[in-house]
């Protein structure tokens, strides 16, 4: 550190002063009346000033995942900071980049004041403010009607980042109506996650990793420390395993771009993109190869380590022979571009300095790759060969409090019929028989194959209504054009958008979501894993004539009647929530008052214990619970239709990326790697000024997007930093400047998801308003489905690059 | 009378900007927009300055989150020549917005280029003044001044205002600034550095403890704590 | 030789502190001072600073009073009511019974479709 120059400074530091303040001097004098009778900090320290009238209300963050608890200082009923909640256990009073911005959103000029209605054709802009009356009127009234038709399937709800009660309610009102269509974003990427969870250790859910008491972690991706899904945790305890402990742990991140968490990390392993899967193998394939790995659990608690015989007689291929046999360190090497050499030492460290930990790629665009299923089975098996199940420093279940049972009811004839179709994206059916959701192929089902190319399916049913929460599809689905197309064929389409975004725009209808520092609601304490719920409430008085999409759920079930009145018997979310969360056994008055409650200790299983049963196997339907975790996967052998023709089905394995290996290399020599930055506030459409001026910190970009692109690359294109250039995929093509980054894989390039949203607000002096901020690289990815899970497959997509 | 100092534990930050942007929002900087950031003119109290060095693919990356390092020696308070930047008997180094002539001789002397100066009158665009922070100390600056962190001066100003409802003597742990409250790695630490039980005083007196620029000889009150 | 100069400045500066002050380096920064407790009752860490135990988040709601509440106290005061049977985190001892032969019928993907799908997962 005693390197850092006073030039360094100077030529990093935002401020561009030095040359020429001298004579700058002489027209710095300002006049009497630009003053504007602003206070000063005057002699002898702080003035005098009376202490405001000020409180401080407790909250819920919902900008991302973590939901980290606020408390918010009002003054004269206006939101003016925000801290972090110290009672709450995931955060513990500290509070990210983005909850400090959260201010910025509620009183965000871009917010939409009241409902309202397209007036002329769809797209064009052309808009009536309507009363909350009218617009819910008219949405019943579509339902009403739809369901009156026998057409209650075809209206199809997509939802982003739900919290607390929400998806329960979402997913309650579109069963109580009558269409099976709820589909979720998860299909984007964290399905995989939670699938493969499932199909090995048996959980339904996205493991905690216990990075407190870890002292080695190897997180594959780069988005641990930035945009992973308890991110607050995982930083307040990745400083423990450094300093708050004698032994310091060692993190390890691999990636193909040096990105925050492989700055912070103690190495950093440049991959291939889109190779993860082949590194673990290969790694376990040293663990296994040399006897490292911990015998005792693998043989009592793992099944399909060794080959195996079923009922039948027929013989398995087991984990074993899987990795020696295939994944041998040379064709390893040859994958994934990382030398056998470091493979091999990495595999020894990581199981010799137990507990050790491998983190599956999580958070946006960690598992895209078309192989994100078997790549994260392969990631998390690593886990199992060190006995790094539900251990202090390992893989932790994340448990969730027990609440009132919902309401019974009984769905009527019109319900059961429209229960009984096909889902429009096409999950659960034979092609996706695991996937939940496949959100990226709403637009290919609702509109008929481009020209040229083959249907991807069979229109089941034209969609006649479409709602929209927590999603964007035109701006975050991979070739979003194609959704607005599909989104104008659509006859009523509702949005919940707070802002105007690129989907809203296409809306007939928006009902503006308040912010969530207006409403009611809950939240799971999600990365503690202890159960725990911290409460949501509004801290000012709604800014604008918005209304919780909870509120305008229950009212449309309640002018619905039928069913749905049954099944959503409460007036309000906040009523909802009240009942829900009745059966928590907590000192109502501190709970209120703590705005947080959770367990506070996590009490690790034994293996064999008889809470084992609750970390391993827990949720399985076909495989037996015996408190084994599946190497080969017992319940994916019964999911499969033919049963056990081919083992690799059952095993996790590796497959390149169909880009990395069949694209036109000739055509589009790069790699399009994204990473969500920590800047990019994970459920917010629209600009937050401040996260944008600290937008790129590592390319000091602010307001913008760029590509980074290694020197070596970019001499042999011949573009130099800030040049403009186009980054071309065969769908389409973004301008953006330059940016040159030595922490990147030699034929990778790297741009920021988040950016290259229109902004009607002119943010700051010499800004125009109606420009477009940055560029959207999701318009550059081919859209793709992995078989059986129906995650996306969009990365890495093959671009090229040259100068505009 | 304390003499505040800060300790950043390079090891426990993560880069994440939370301290920007909590500062921010607490010490009402305006947003610059795009045009202004461009020209580099974005107000940011409390930056987080990359240092790369090394080729693919043996790249290192340092960061440093740089508050004005409140120089026991400031260079500065020197070159003003209307003495409108001053140290307090608290060892803050403040600005008097209304002595001050926009000459910025002190962004030059300032070796750590933490000084910004206000090109023209802040401006925001009108719905978000609803969160501006209301304390006195804090609001926004007139054209043609220079301006940067104060350590909250008015988090202090309301501590001890605080302490003193409440009939007890003032304790230093108190008050912290809004980035040491808000820092998602608990790499920063504040306090008495003439108190030798504080923890920054252990802290700057730590093996790992440095400060930038230390040969200028300007005795900065913000030390860090070395990676590793 | 720069580093040399700044250690061995650093060093001078140290040895300094201690003569001057006559501390001993252990003394306990603030908190510990003002409550008597060690670090570690509070802090996760035994060297203090960053996340909370659940006694030093207690502590802290409390509005950091002198002295720190026990854990059962601390439970309480954070609303907690907190029922475990610790036994049956512990496996009894003897050996573990083999994994049973694979015999599980195929094709069951549509029910698993269904059960996945109707899982709140909480």
């Amino acid at each position: 550190m005693e390197k850092i120059s006073r030039r360094d400074f100077i030529r990093i530091g935002a401020t561009v002063t030095a040359a020429g303040a001298a004579l700058a001097a002489a027209s710095g004098t300002r006049s009497l009346l630009e003053k504007g009778g602003a206070p000063v900090v005057g002699r002898g320290g702080a003035m005098a000033a009376p202490p405001l009238d000020e409180t401080w209300v407790k909250t819920t963050c919902a900008l991302c995942p973590s939901g980290c608890g606020l408390v918010v200082r009002v003054v004269d009923g206006k939101a003016v900071k925000i801290e972090g909640n110290p009672l709450h256990p995931l955060n513990q009073g500290v509070c990210c980049l983005r909850g400090q911005a959260a201010l910025e959103m509620l009183y965000s000029p871009e917010r939409l004041p009241r409902p309202r209605l397209q007036t002329g054709e769809r797209g064009n802009g052309d808009w009536r403010e309507i009363s909350w009356d009218e617009a819910l009127a008219l949405v019943a009234d579509r339902l009403s009607a739809l369901r009156a038709a026998g057409q209650a399937h075809t209206v199809v709800f997509l939802h982003g980042e739900t919290r607390g009660q929400m998806r329960a309610l979402i997913n309650r009102f579109m069963t109580a109506y009558g269409s099976p269509n709820v589909i979720s974003q998860d299909s984007l990427d964290e399905q995989a996650a939670r699938l493969a969870t499932f199909l090995t250790q048996g959980i339904n859910g996205i493991p905690v990793y216990d990075l407190n008491n870890a002292r080695y972690v190897m997180t594959f991706g780069g988005n641990l420390l930035e945009a992973s899904r308890h991110v607050i945790g995982y930083l307040g305890a990745l400083a423990f395993m450094r300093r708050g402990r004698p032994d310091r742990g060692k993190l390890v991140a691999v990636h193909p771009r040096l990105s925050l968490t492989g700055v912070k990390a103690d190495e950093w392993v440049p991959i291939r993109p889109g190779t993860y899967g082949a590194l673990a193998l290969g790694l376990a394939n040293v663990i296994v190869n040399s006897g490292l790995y911990d015998e005792d659990f693998v043989r009592d608690f793992t099944f399909g380590f060794d080959d195996f015989e079923d009922e039948a007689g027929n013989l398995h291929m087991g984990f074993k022979r899987l990795v020696l046999e295939r994944y041998p360190l040379d064709r390893v090497e040859s994958i994934t571009g990382v030398p056998a050499a470091d493979i091999a030492r990495l595999a020894g460290e990581f199981a010799t300095n137990r507990p050790a930990v491998a983190v599956m790629p999580t958070g946006p665009g960690g598992l895209a790759s078309g192989n994100s299923l078997y790549t994260a089975m392969a990631v998390h098996a690593l886990n199992a060969l060190v006995g790094s199940i539900d251990v202090p420093g390992g893989v932790w279940v994340q448990r969730f409090p027990r609440l009132a049972d919902w309401p019974d009811w009984t769905p009527d004839p019109v319900a059961e019929a429209g229960l009984a179709q096909e889902r429009v994206d096409g999950a659960g059916s034979d092609a996706l028989p695991l996937a939940l959701s496949a959100y990226q192929n709403v637009a290919d089902r609702v509109l008929p194959a481009p020209v040229g190319a083959a249907q991807v399916a069979d229109e089941p049913y034209p969609v006649n209504a479409l709602f929209l929460y927590n999603a964007n599809p035109v701006y975050d689905a991979p070739n979003g054009s194609r959704f607005a197309e599909a989104l104008r064929k659509v006859p009523f389409v509702v949005s919940f958008a707070s802002t105007l975004d690129e989907s809203a725009a296409h809306a007939d209808l928006i009902l503006p979501a308040s912010t969530f520092l207006e409403v009611w609601g809950d939240d799971y304490i999600e990365g503690t894993g202890y159960a725990g719920v911290s409460l949501r409430r509004p801290v000012v008085e709604p800014v604008h004539d918005t209304r919780d999409p909870g509120d305008v759920l229950l009212s449309l079930a309640a002018m619905l009647g039928g069913p749905l009145a049954d099944a959503l018997p409460w007036r309000s979310y906040k009523e909802l929530v009240e009942y829900r969360l009745s059966a928590i056994d907590v000192d109502r008055d501190k709970f209120e008052e703590n705005g947080v409650w959770s367990e506070m200790v996590y009490f690790n299983a034994a293996p064999g214990s008889p809470a084992w049963g609750n970390v391993v196997g827990r949720d399985r339907l076909n495989a037996p619970k015996d408190g084994r975790f599946d190497l080969f996967s017992r319940e994916l052998f019964a999911a499969l239709a033919q049963g056990s023709s081919d083992d690799l089905d059952c095993l996790p394995h590796f497959d390149l990326p169909a880009t990395v290996e069949s694209g036109d290399a000739a055509t589009y020599p790069f790699l399009l790697v994204t990473q969500t930055l920590i800047t990019q506030p994970r459920s917010w459409e629209g600009i937050l000024p401040t996260l944008q001026e600290a937008y790129g910190l590592q390319t000091n970009m602010k307001w913008s997007s760029w590509v980074e692109i290694n020197p070596r690359a970019a001499e042999a294109l011949g573009v130099k930093k800030g040049d403009l250039v186009w980054v071309e995929s065969a769908v389409g093509r973004v301008q953006v400047p330059v940016r040159l980054y030595e922490g990147l894989w030699p034929n990778a390039v790297y741009m920021p998801p988040g950016q290259g949203h229109r902004t009607l607000v002119k943010w700051g002096r010499g800004s125009k308003a109606n420009v477009v901020i940055g560029a959207n690289p999701n318009r550059l990815l081919v859209a793709g489905t992995e078989p059986l899970d129906g995650v996306a497959a969009v990365s890495p997509t093959r671009v090229r690059i040259y100068k505009a | 009378m304390a003499r505040w100092g800060m300790v950043i534990d390079l090891d426990k930050c993560f880069a994440c900007q939370s301290c920007t942007v909590a500062c921010r929002m607490e010490n009402n900087t305006p947003v610059a927009g795009p045009d202004q950031a461009s020209r580099g003119r974005a107000i940011l109290w409390n930056e987080v300055l990359p240092f790369v060095e090394g080729e693919y693919p043996n790249v290192t990356m340092t960061f440093i989150p740089r508050p004005c390092q409140h120089c026991d020696n400031p260079p500065c308070i020197k070159v003003c020549p209307v003495k409108a930047t001053y140290k307090n008997e608290e060892g803050i180094v403040l600005i008097d917005y209304d002595r001050c002539i926009g000459c910025r001789f002190c962004t030059v002397a300032c070796p750590y280029q933490v000084r910004y100066f206000n090109w023209y009158r802040p401006e925001w665009p009108e719905a978000l003044k609803e969160h501006l922070n209301p304390d006195p100390e804090v609001a926004p600056r007139p054209k043609g001044v220079v301006e940067k962190c104060t350590f909250c001066i008015q988090r202090l100003r309301k501590a001890r205002q605080k302490a003193e409802a409440e009939g007890r003597p003032f304790n230093p742990t108190d008050y912290v600034p809004a980035c040491v409250q808000t820092c998602t790695g608990h790499a920063r630490y504040f306090g008495d550095l003439d108190d030798p039980d504080s923890l920054v005083s252990q802290l700057a007196a730590s093996p790992r403890a440095f400060r930038l620029l230390e040969e200028m000889g300007t005795e900065p009150k913000v030390y860090y704590l070395k990676q590793g | 030789m720069k580093r040399l100069l700044l250690f061995s400045t650093l060093f001078i500066t140290i040895v300094l502190t201690l003569a001057l002050t006559g501390r001993p380096t252990q003394a306990l920064p603030e908190y510990a001072t003002q409550t008597g407790e060690p670090c570690a009752t509070c802090h996760l860490s035994p060297s203090g600073g960053g996340l909370r135990t659940p006694r030093g988040q207690a502590w802290v709601g409390a509005g950091k009073p002198g002295t720190v509440p026990g854990l059962t106290e601390s439970l309480a005061l954070l609303g907690v009511h907190l029922e475990v049977d610790e036994s049956a985190y512990v496996a009894a001892p003897g050996p573990v019974p083999p994994a049973e032969p694979l015999r599980l019928k195929a094709g069951q993907a549509k029910a698993l479709h269904d059960w996945l799908k109707d899982y709140e997962g909480n």
